[in-house]
């Protein structure tokens, strides 16, 4: 550490909204060329130290120094200015504007009439991006990138702007392993260039490996400053719960019984190519892929929300047709679709109508919905999975991610499914929520469900798993056992850097 | 205490509207307070309300129809035609309803099939209905032949009030109640608050919204009716203006323009507040184009007031 005042000090930040303290006597500090993990479950109020320090927020209490200059950040724009930028979860940038565009968006080059000079834009984006090692066509529309590289561009003009701080938001929540190493490698670029990182993250082993500190908050407070090479991840996971939690979570894993759904030569054109896949009772079979390798697609296919060309579809060796989600409800096939605000709930209704949506049928009476029943129906589940509301009648809105999982799973296993697919069951869903979803599947699988369990977090597919089928551009390249399960093999498959022809698919547990 | 009157302001404030315009017009009109005022009230906003039953259950699914003011020609056009051509009374009133029903198939196939957006459809059906209309009337004005039919605008029950204004609240109060109670009626709110939610859970989105379009329809063909028989005649363009009313009239009851909230005893409730007011102008001798203006005012205010009830139910 150097004599000279740290790039960035917020000291004794406390925030108070109307009814809640948010913050409270917060200190935060950032040097040049650090990457400061920033960690805490959901609501201990990181968004909010964040929102604070670009602008969005104004502290109740507390000053924030810049070199050790007292500073007022009144708006994104002042934020921006003063060299901070956040990239944030769901990048916000023009999709129908090229990459260069969104680079230079609103101070673009012009030449001697005024007009936008594309080919100056073009040659100074590529410049940025080179910089950073990224190769993307700055000419490209923006929509037709992938979220990795709209992260990259976003990156590439913060540093254009010439920004101090970055602040990471759980960057790779929607990332592939392989994009995340990118991310990482830039990362450390952006390190020698002595900007200060910010990095927001659930994923514990990433934090490890990018950061070099880190800053743990609880309940508005922060519970702890370290160095990096001090901690462990009990360590860390002590200070975010404030109670000691058993590593990671140990599968019971019960009997494996016989064949429930069966997938024969399943395709769809240009997504899915013969899919040869077995699910069978009691079982958690993982889905390993890359993003855009096809996994949400063949979920799609069997919840009968994407018309198939080829193949068929067994359950208990009967062949199904199913065209509409209304069809596979009936059939037993539940899906727990990744995007849980937007297609999972309806954000704005209450708990208990997002939990009987898919069974009104059973609380009829005389045509009518009977909300006696149905109220009790959705408390028994509310208990059941410990769903944390005021009141069955609280708008989803306002829970917890973990909460509205719970909800989400409550809401399919309501329909006593013989099949769930769930695809991403705990992102962004902190550590102790993440655990006792990751229970609750294992209860679900030794009652006999047969689940189809789709992840991106390597940990989670290989704690989780019986057996993993590995996707690579819409074709199962391998079924992985769980004798042979490592990041490492799973890796190699995903990547397509190994290809073998499948094997007939045998269980062996 | 406070915090429960400001929500329940925020949630209902149109009552308040309501109770406010009547003390008011009780105390500036000796007319205004007694109960033939207020049966002409009701009688005169009954056509609209039937729209407006339409409307609403619309607006709940997030979908609009603009074409209902055509509709209500098209309909009065249909029947009075086909009692000129001979047609007995069942005949020539199943005409004009089916034509109608058939504008709103019409309009809810376009828009599923093209998933475009479905103010603009409407408003383009809406034009195509009115040279219909033009084309038929030859841009006369046409009289219904059956005097039976006439007792559907015009009646009342035992001397009282008006059928229509009987068939106006019992649909607004039955479809309310089938909005509350029933799958189908619970499966509109949340195609209105997220059509993609409402498909991955199981309910057959298109479907529903079609069957909206073809209730639309029938409510606009149904209002048609009523006011063909209560003017004995009809006109290409007699339900002019009526689209722009049936959605004031909505939001104004309560009903979000952004889907997913609102209901049919909300509408009653916006509609009298409408009839209120109008009736109150009237009784104030107002000239019609301030009567026009307090209209666009009051379109304004409403709809401005749900866009800004939506950012603070969002914020808070």
């Amino acid at each position: 550490m150097s004599e000279s005042s740290p790039l960035l000090w917020m000291k004794g930040i406390t925030k108070v909204f109307p009814g809640v303290r948010a913050l409270y006597q917060v200190d935060f500090q950032l040097e040049e060329g650090e990457v400061r993990a920033l960690v805490g479950e959901n609501g201990a109020g990181k968004s909010t130290l964040i929102k604070i320090l670009s602008g969005v927020y104004q502290p109740t209490e507390g000053e924030i120094f810049l070199n050790g200059k007292k500073t007022v950040i009144d708006h994104p724009s002042d934020a921006r200015k003063m060299g901070i930028a956040p990239v944030h979860q769901e990048v916000n940038l023009e999709p129908y504007l090229s990459v260069a565009e969104n680079i230079f968006l609103d101070r673009q080059p012009t030449n001697r009439f005024g007009l936008i000079d594309y080919k100056k834009m073009e040659v100074d984006a590529s410049f940025w991006l080179d910089q950073m090692g990224i190769s993307i066509n700055p000419g490209m529309p923006l929509g037709m990138v992938s979220i990795a590289e709209k992260q990259m561009v976003a990156i590439a003009q913060a540093v254009s702007l010439d920004a101090k701080i970055i602040v990471f938001d759980e960057p790779t929540s929607s990332l592939t392993q392989k994009e995340a190493e990118n991310l990482f490698t830039v990362i450390r670029k952006l390190r020698e260039k002595k900007i200060g990182i910010i990095y927001i993250s659930h994923r514990l082993e990433e934090i490890f490996r990018i950061c070099t500190t880190l800053t743990v908050m609880r309940d508005g407070q922060v519970t702890g400053n370290e160095k990096i090479e001090n901690v462990t991840t009990e360590d860390i996971i002590r200070m975010m719960v404030g109670r000691e939690l058993k590593d990671m979570f140990h599968r019971k894993r019960c009997y494996v019984g016989d064949p429930v759904l069966e997938i024969k030569g399943l395709s769809v054109k240009g997504i899915l190519n013969d899919i040869d896949l077995v699910l069978h009772k009691g079982e958690i079979l993982g889905l390993s892929g890359l993003v855009g390798s096809g996994r949400t697609e063949l979920a799609r296919a069997i919840f009968g929300d994407l018309p198939y060309q080829k193949g068929e579809i067994l359950l208990n060796g009967e062949k199904i047709n199913v065209h509409h989600p209304s069809e596979s409800i009936q059939n037993g096939i539940a899906l727990i679709p990744e995007d849980r605000k937007e297609i999972g709930l309806v954000l704005k209704q209450s708990v208990m109508k997002n939990i009987s949506v898919t069974v009104l049928k059973k609380f009829l009476k005389f045509g009518f919905v009977d909300e006696k029943k149905e109220r009790k129906f959705a408390s028994e589940y509310i208990r059941q999975l410990a769903i944390k509301t005021p009141s069955p009648d609280q708008e989803a809105q306002f829970l917890s991610g973990g909460n509205q999982q719970r909800i989400v799973i409550a809401k399919w296993l309501a329909t006593n499914p013989k099949v769930l697919i769930i695809d991403e069951p705990t992102r962004g869903i902190d550590v102790g929520a993440k655990s006792e979803i990751h229970e609750l599947l294992d209860q679900l699988a030794c009652k006999g469900m047969a689940i189809l369990m789709i992840s991106s977090e390597l940990p989670e597919i290989l704690t989780m798993s019986d057996r993993v089928a590995v996707m690579y551009q819409g074709r199962i390249c391998e079924i992985v056992y769980r004798k042979d399960f490592s990041e490492e093999v799973i890796v190699s498959f995903a990547t397509g850097q190994k290809i073998r022809p499948l094997q007939k698919d045998v269980v062996v547990c | 205490m406070l915090q429960t009157v400001g929500k329940f302001i925020i949630n209902y404030p149109s009552i308040i509207i309501l109770v406010f315009l009547i003390s008011l017009g009780a105390f500036i009109s000796p007319v205004f307070f007694t109960s033939r005022n207020f049966v002409n009230i009701l009688w005169s906003v009954s056509v609209l309300g039937i729209i407006a039953v339409g409307q609403t259950v619309l607006l709940i699914t997030g979908n609009f129809d603009m074409s209902v003011a055509y509709i209500v020609g098209l309909s009065g056009i249909t029947t009075v035609m086909l009692q000129i051509n001979g047609a007995n009374l069942i005949t020539s009133v199943a005409g004009g309803l089916a034509a109608g029903v058939i504008i709103g198939f019409l309009n809810g196939l376009i828009i599923i099939r093209t998933n475009a957006n479905a103010f603009l459809v409407t408003l383009g059906t809406s034009a195509l209905v009115y040279s219909i209309n033009l084309i038929l009337t030859q841009s006369k004005t046409w009289y219904a032949q059956i005097d039976a039919f006439l007792i559907l605008g015009r009646g009342k029950f035992y001397g009282t009030i008006h059928y229509s204004v009987i068939i106006f609240l019992t649909m607004a109060i039955f479809v309310q109640i089938i909005l509350r109670r029933t799958i189908f009626g619970r499966s509109l709110y949340i195609i209105g608050h997220n059509p993609k939610a409402a498909k991955y859970s199981g309910i057959q989105v298109n479907r529903l919204k079609f069957g909206v379009y073809l209730f639309c329809g029938f409510c606009a063909g149904l209002a048609g009716l009523v006011m063909t028989a209560r003017t004995g005649s009809t006109v290409a363009n007699a339900g002019v203006g009526l689209e722009f009313d049936s959605l004031i009239v909505s939001v104004l009851g309560g009903t979000s323009l952004f889907g997913g909230k609102g209901g049919t005893i909300r509408t009653i409730i916006g509609i009298l507040i409408l009839g209120v007011i109008s009736n109150l102008l009237i009784l104030l001798n107002i000239q019609y184009e301030a009567q026009q203006i307090a209209k666009g005012v009051v379109f304004l205010t409403v709809v401005c007031a749900d866009g800004i009830l939506e950012k603070k139910r969002r914020s808070s």
